[in-house]
């Protein structure tokens, strides 16, 4: 029986092994949220916005953007390389691609570790301030006051990363 | 039978193909484990065996990483006001932002975000992830927009590099359950919910004491230094401000002082070392004009700091 059981074993991590070969090409999303523009710039067109965990597939990679595609959503345009990873990110068990892998068998939870639960637990701590910590992630600079900003400045050419 | 059958999955670890993270694996074992019938404490012993091999601060997911830099800014933040100026805040945030397109790491999980200290140290923190905190004090040293950037292309380069998480104590990535690879319930029961935030909070504290005690190495700092050397030249600025940034301050900062001076290498090493990187490169030119409208909205938003 243990012998046909580490067998068993054997087998089911190869398959592991090769199916995560397979995906070579594809990258996931890094970030809470990303724009997919029609341009390699921050000042394309916004065709769409992808979230942590989405698979892309990525064609090609040039000054610091990839060409990629997005076949659950439609969408074909470009996305910053910073806002991609090769390593699988596989949430918890949710919609979409989430649920794939865990059918696959891979009960694998991104979430879990320091993550919103461990956060709100930290928060009932008094010597953490998040309130600071909140209105400071809701300043935004939007793409175009860059672009003023860089031009008006006769700094980089504008628009670009890198 | 326990310990034959940890071993020939141990063993399985090690002869499976190197494209394949030994990270990874740790899920795809326990999975496989788990379907094979394995029980759960024999799980939860080879969960550890493959964990064992991989542990390090570049397991941390995105996601985790901006909670633990939440958790820094946080922290920071109990001891330390704002500075509530609407102009000067979004002034640097813009700057900051400019120059964050043009490193090498455009996009963390929860954005680059900056907030002036209300206090006249000279200091500045990097959250991991990209929470920017400069006091009062560091922004009067600055003489100009270049010096600002100078700055600010300094803490994203701390950011860019990811120098906060590798101050987390190899113990607590130990105990951590961090990257992807866990089986266990999505939610966590009570006990390990208490095991995980005390482990996060350790972590936390490593970065904070780092920051604001020990530092980081001096190499780290002079990596920073380079890194923000390329970064301002793509952006258009002359590099040379960071060198003169740390002129000011050198003037500045109190020797035996609490702040930048206790955790910052002698700005003597830096600035000898950013000149010998900027050996035989050419400033760029700036016209007059563009001159003047940086110093103009440089004065407009810093000038009263």
């Amino acid at each position: 029986m243990k012998k046909v059981r580490i067998l068993c074993l054997a087998l089911l991590v190869a398959t592991a092994a090769t199916a995560a070969a397979a995906q070579a090409q594809q990258m996931s999303v890094n970030v809470k949220e990303t724009q997919l523009r029609s341009t390699p710039s921050y000042l394309g067109k916004v065709l769409g916005t992808l979230a942590y965990g989405d698979r892309v597939q990525v064609a090609s990679v040039q000054n610091g953007w990839a060409n990629v595609s997005a076949p659950d959503k439609g969408l074909t345009g470009y996305i910053n390389e910073s806002a991609l990873t090769a390593k699988k990110v596989v949430l918890n068990s949710g919609s979409g691609d989430a649920q794939q892998q865990a059918s696959s068998g891979e009960v694998a939870l991104a979430g879990k570790g320091f993550n919103e639960q461990i956060e709100s637990e930290n928060r009932k701590d008094a010597s953490y301030d998040y309130a600071d910590v909140d209105r400071m992630e809701k300043i935004v600079v939007a793409p175009e006051a860059v672009d003023a900003f860089l031009k008006d400045g006769k700094l980089a050419a504008a628009g670009g990363s890198k | 039978m326990k310990a034959p059958k940890l071993i020939a999955l141990v063993l399985l670890v090690g002869v499976t193909p190197l494209a394949v993270s030994a990270f990874d694996l740790g899920g795809a074992l326990k999975g496989a484990a788990e379907k094979a019938g394995v029980k759960g404490s024999d799980v939860d012993a080879l969960q550890g065996a493959a964990q064992a091999v991989s542990k390090s601060s570049e397991d941390i997911t995105p996601e985790q990483e901006y909670y633990i830099g939440r958790a820094v800014a946080a922290k920071l933040l109990s001891t330390r006001k704002p500075y509530n100026d609407q102009a000067a805040t979004a002034y640097v945030n813009l700057v900051g932002r400019t120059i964050s397109e043009y490193s090498n790491r455009p996009e963390t999980f929860g954005g680059y975000h900056f907030l002036i200290l209300d206090s006249d140290e000279i200091n500045a923190f990097a959250a991991p992830g990209g929470l920017i905190l400069v006091t009062r004090g560091l922004l009067r040293c600055a003489t100009s927009e270049e010096t600002v950037a100078a700055i600010l292309a300094h803490e994203i380069s701390h950011v860019v590099k990811q120098h906060g998480l590798k101050a987390i104590k190899q113990d607590r990535l130990n105990k951590a359950v961090i990257g992807v690879g866990s089986a266990a319930a999505q939610v966590l029961g009570p006990k390990d919910l208490a095991n995980q935030t005390a482990t996060f909070k350790d972590s936390v504290g490593d970065i904070t004491s780092t920051l604001v005690n020990s530092g980081y190495s001096r190499d780290q700092e002079l990596e920073a230094d380079q890194t923000a050397l390329g970064n301002l030249r793509a952006v258009g600025y002359d590099p040379e401000s960071l060198a003169d940034m740390l002129r000011v301050m050198q003037r500045r900062l109190k020797a035996g002082g609490l702040d930048f001076a206790k955790t910052h290498p002698d700005p003597k090493i830096r600035i000898d070392a950013i000149e010998k990187a900027l050996k035989g490169q050419k400033p760029p030119v700036t016209a007059s004009d563009a001159e003047a409208v940086r110093q103009a909205r440089y004065k407009a938003a810093l000038g009263n700091i």
